[in-house]
């Protein structure tokens, strides 16, 4: 403080003061104003409110539905940090779930909406028990042994086996089992 | 009265925005990415306030400039002549507000309490050292300003417009002289002498 530099020790005091008290007041304000931070993180993703689970697979509002999905997944984008990877996408009637990862993994834009539209129709086609989505379980998109998205279906517990199958990220083509 | 008031208030109203937006930022890191709205009930909700924390740093960053308008117009100090030093108001206002962004990112990373959200870390740490570096500058100001002695922040340099030339008077009157001596040796008659010794003199 050169140009209030003297003897007069005033100037430091009301300087001190001032900060000792601003600082004070600012945290006191900002405590009695901030929410309660969440107590640790959550992977990203959604549920259907109110659903309690019970969405049928192949009602409209299903999330294995092109429409209903891609809403989801824009919400779950939201959650993502920027460039963040996913290691699982897991799908169900009522929510969708994530497993986000440090290491290699796959974009969520890498996931097709209507990808199980996709499958429900290819597995149909190979067997006439499958009727489509409703016989679904859940499907993910996840990592395989070579670290690149692989899709996976698992059928309802009353279809008979085989009751997984397997697909890769274009979803043109379904193998049993995996 | 005048130097007291408007330094305690003034200074007091720059710490109370220091607390604001550090507190702000670590809040902001500490929720991370989140979501709200829309038909489906998001995994990471944004906690319920979060948007005052975000309207809160906006009005402490506008609340600034108010504190250094206060703050600046202090006067001089009780039984000092010497005007106030601005080079505080920009201490006050510009490594105040970056040194407080970088200390409420550092500590939502590596405090005591940290838990960074969702890709928080990373922009945390951009963040602040981004903001130490900034306030450094402020402090090399104050710096400068303290080895080359008191002064105020200069006003606008109308200078570029033009300055009025002061009139060289030893230039005249060594012209004055000249004349004379020119007219003594009869080089000049009395005519020219009137007429150029006129020039000299100017409109």
């Amino acid at each position: 403080m050169a140009t209030e530099r003297s003897t007069n020790p005033l100037p430091i005091v009301l300087h001190l003061v001032a900060i000792a008290v601003g600082l004070f007041l600012g945290i006191k304000a900002m405590a009695a104003l901030s929410p309660d931070l969440p107590p640790e993180s959550s992977n990203p993703g959604v549920d259907v409110a109110a659903s309690n689970g019970q969405v049928p697979p192949g009602a409209p509002n299903s999330l294995f539905q092109p429409g209903p999905l891609s809403i989801a997944l824009d919400a779950v984008d939201d959650q993502l940090a920027a460039g963040q990877q996913l290691s699982l996408v897991h799908i169900t009637p009522a929510d969708v779930t994530t497993n986000v990862t440090d290491g290699a993994g796959f974009d969520l834009s890498d996931v097709d909406s209507s990808a199980p539209t996709r499958l429900a129709t290819l597995i149909s086609a190979e067997r006439s028990r499958v009727r489509g989505l409703q016989d679904f379980q859940f499907v993910d998109l996840r990592l395989d042994q070579d670290s690149e998205p692989q899709w996976y279906v698992q059928l309802a517990l009353d279809i008979d086996p085989p009751r997984t199958y397997t697909a890769p990220l274009d979803a043109l083509a379904v193998t049993p089992g995996g | 009265m005048r130097y007291v008031s408007r330094t305690l208030i003034g200074l007091g109203l720059f710490a109370f925005c220091w607390a604001v937006t550090a507190y702000a930022i670590f809040q902001l890191l500490s929720i991370g990415t989140c979501a709200s709205g829309g038909p489906y009930v998001p995994a990471r909700q944004c906690p319920a306030g979060t948007e005052r924390v975000m309207l809160a740093l906006v009005g402490a960053i506008l609340l600034y400039f108010v504190a250094a308008l206060i703050y600046s117009t202090r006067g001089p100090a009780p039984g000092s002549k010497r005007p106030p030093s601005s080079a505080l108001t920009i201490l006050w206002f510009w490594t105040g507000l970056f040194w407080s962004l970088a200390v409420g990112s550092f500590l939502a990373v590596w405090g005591p309490e940290a838990n960074p959200g969702p890709g928080a870390t990373l922009g945390g740490l951009i963040v602040g050292f981004m903001g130490l570096i900034f306030g450094i500058a402020g402090v090399a100001w104050v710096g400068y300003t303290w080895r080359s002695g008191p002064r105020t922040i200069a006003g606008p340099d109308w200078s570029v417009f033009g300055t009025p030339r002061r009139p060289d008077r030893a230039g005249a009157f060594n012209a004055l002289a000249t004349l004379e001596r020119m007219r003594d040796e009869g080089n000049l008659d009395d005519a020219e002498f009137e007429t150029l010794r006129a020039r000299l003199r100017g409109p």
